[in-house]
């Protein structure tokens, strides 16, 4: 029973047409920011870079595809949740308002089971929009600035991460973003 | 009229309060198998809140109820996979098609629904070649059967429906009413119909109880409470004095409820027509039609005003 009342809440984001929103709107400002860098990066990296450049010199691809998605999860840790919240904060309110709830807690099904599969609906459509995200970031990001080690800029100072020592950063950050 | 005496229904003295606001007081019914049970009552006097107690969508103060001999709330999915219901309004996922939405409900129903049994629900009810439009289109008449359609998908065994037909327009009521007597008929399914509309009740429920402000006020087969009632008879005359005239000299206990242009209003039993008929003959009145009406809404405001 929970689990094709799973299979029902699946359904139901997969036909609501505001599921789609956080996933244009997520491809829309990857597009403009892939694009901006594309356009003008080097100067956005210059003025990161500017204050080092009589003690250090930089060398290889800066401007790269990990940069580039490091950028694009900074910048966006905003933005997605409230992206998410938008179909995740409609899967009770949403039956309530419709007068759904109504029917539906009519069925021989707990509350709990009810509540637990929405939640589990509403993790992996979470899941999803990351997924999508990281795929625009990171491998669209590598394919079209190529790769290369990742500068950060952090109040420890700068830190070079080695480009084979930042695939599975990555992959760690993905569950912690559905965390939060 | 009930075909055995199997209580499907039992409601003992529900009792169902809102803090200081008392929504049901009283209330003890039982419908049989079989039955097409009204349950009438004007707004506000419990239907829906004793309605939804019986889905266990709210948990009642005090009382019991009982559903195919089981005690509800601890029999609850065995129950619940045995109704079908319509609480309130029709509603449904406005951006599904009317097709998905029978099959996410008759999902969680309990029992397996084929595709071809969705499809054959569908056009049972009169929708069909719409399965695919999305319920956003639809009228509030369409969202009434495909409410329908809802509680039939899963073949329950009890049917309940609050207020139908509110809403609907006239062919919509007709349509209605012949698809629950279809329901009793052909299916045999036992039906427990709301309403707040008397005349409705009349014409397809067996039994019925009347609540109002939360108590139970009279229960029983609806011929039985209908046919002990006197009835308006309005007799279209060419005389009414002449007529009013003859009554009294016959010294028939028969009170004259009003007169409206060369219609005479009576208050009389039915055996009693066929008297007054005679009687304006004898006395030389010429009588045009006859016209009885039940004095239902007056008897269903008598009971309700106690």
């Amino acid at each position: 029973m929970f689990w094709k009342s799973t299979y029902n809440e699946f359904i139901k984001i997969a036909a609501k047409p505001r599921s789609y929103i956080g996933i244009a709107a997520i491809t829309l400002i990857l597009g403009i920011i892939l694009f901006a860098m594309k356009a003008d990066g080097m100067s956005f990296i210059s003025f990161v870079t500017q204050p080092f450049e009589q003690s250090l010199s930089f060398e290889g691809n800066i401007l790269n595809g990990n940069l580039i998605a490091f950028i694009i999860l900074q910048m966006l840790i905003i933005h997605v949740p409230l992206l998410i919240a938008l179909v995740t904060g409609d899967l009770i309110s949403g039956e309530g308002a419709m007068g759904t709830i109504r029917l539906l807690l009519t069925k021989p099904i707990s509350r709990t089971s009810i509540l637990f599969s929405k939640y589990l609906a509403g993790c992996a459509y979470t899941f999803i929009i990351l997924l999508w995200m990281g795929f625009l970031a990171l491998v669209v990001g590598k394919l079209l600035f190529g790769s290369g080690d990742l500068l950060v800029l952090n109040s420890d100072g700068l830190i070079v991460l080695q480009e084979q020592d930042l695939a599975w950063r990555f992959y760690v950050d993905s569950p912690l973003l559905i965390y939060h | 009229m009930s075909e055995t005496n199997e209580k499907i229904i039992e409601v003992k003295n529900l009792v169902k309060h809102y803090g200081k606001f008392h929504a049901v007081e009283d209330v003890s019914f039982d419908v049989f198998r079989g039955d097409v049970f009204g349950f009438l009552g004007p707004n506000g006097a419990g239907k829906s809140t004793t309605i939804r107690t019986m889905l266990s969508l709210i948990k009642p103060t005090s009382g019991q109820i009982k559903l195919f001999g089981k005690e509800l709330l601890k029999n609850r999915n065995y129950i619940l996979q045995r109704i079908g219901c319509i609480v309130e309004k029709p509603d449904f996922y406005k951006y599904l098609s009317a097709e998905k939405n029978i099959e996410i409900f008759a999902r969680l129903s309990g029992i397996n629904v084929t595709r071809k049994k969705v499809h054959e629900i569908i056009e049972f009810v009169g929708l069909k070649g719409r399965e695919k439009d999305k319920l956003g289109g639809f009228s509030h008449g369409m969202k009434q059967r495909l409410g329908i359609a809802q509680t039939l998908v899963h073949d329950p065994e009890l049917i309940i429906l609050d207020e139908p037909t509110t809403g609907l327009d006239p062919q919509g009521i007709i349509d209605i009413r012949n698809l629950i007597l279809q329901l009793k008929n052909e299916q045999k399914k036992t039906v427990l119909l709301s309403s707040h509309i008397l005349s409705e009740i009349e014409l397809i429920a067996n039994r019925m109880v009347i609540i109002n402000k939360g108590k139970t006020i009279v229960q029983g087969s609806v011929t039985d409470l209908l046919n002990a009632q006197d009835l308006i008879v309005s007799f279209s005359v060419d005389n009414i004095e002449k007529a009013k005239q003859s009554i009294e000299n016959a010294g028939m206990d028969v009170s004259i409820d009003k007169i409206e242009n060369n219609h005479l209003l009576l208050h009389i039993a039915q055996e009693k027509i066929p008297v007054i008929n005679k009687l304006f003959c004898d006395n030389g009145v010429n009588v045009y039609s006859i016209e009885a009406k039940r004095k239902l809404e007056d008897y269903f405001l008598k009971l309700i005003n106690a």
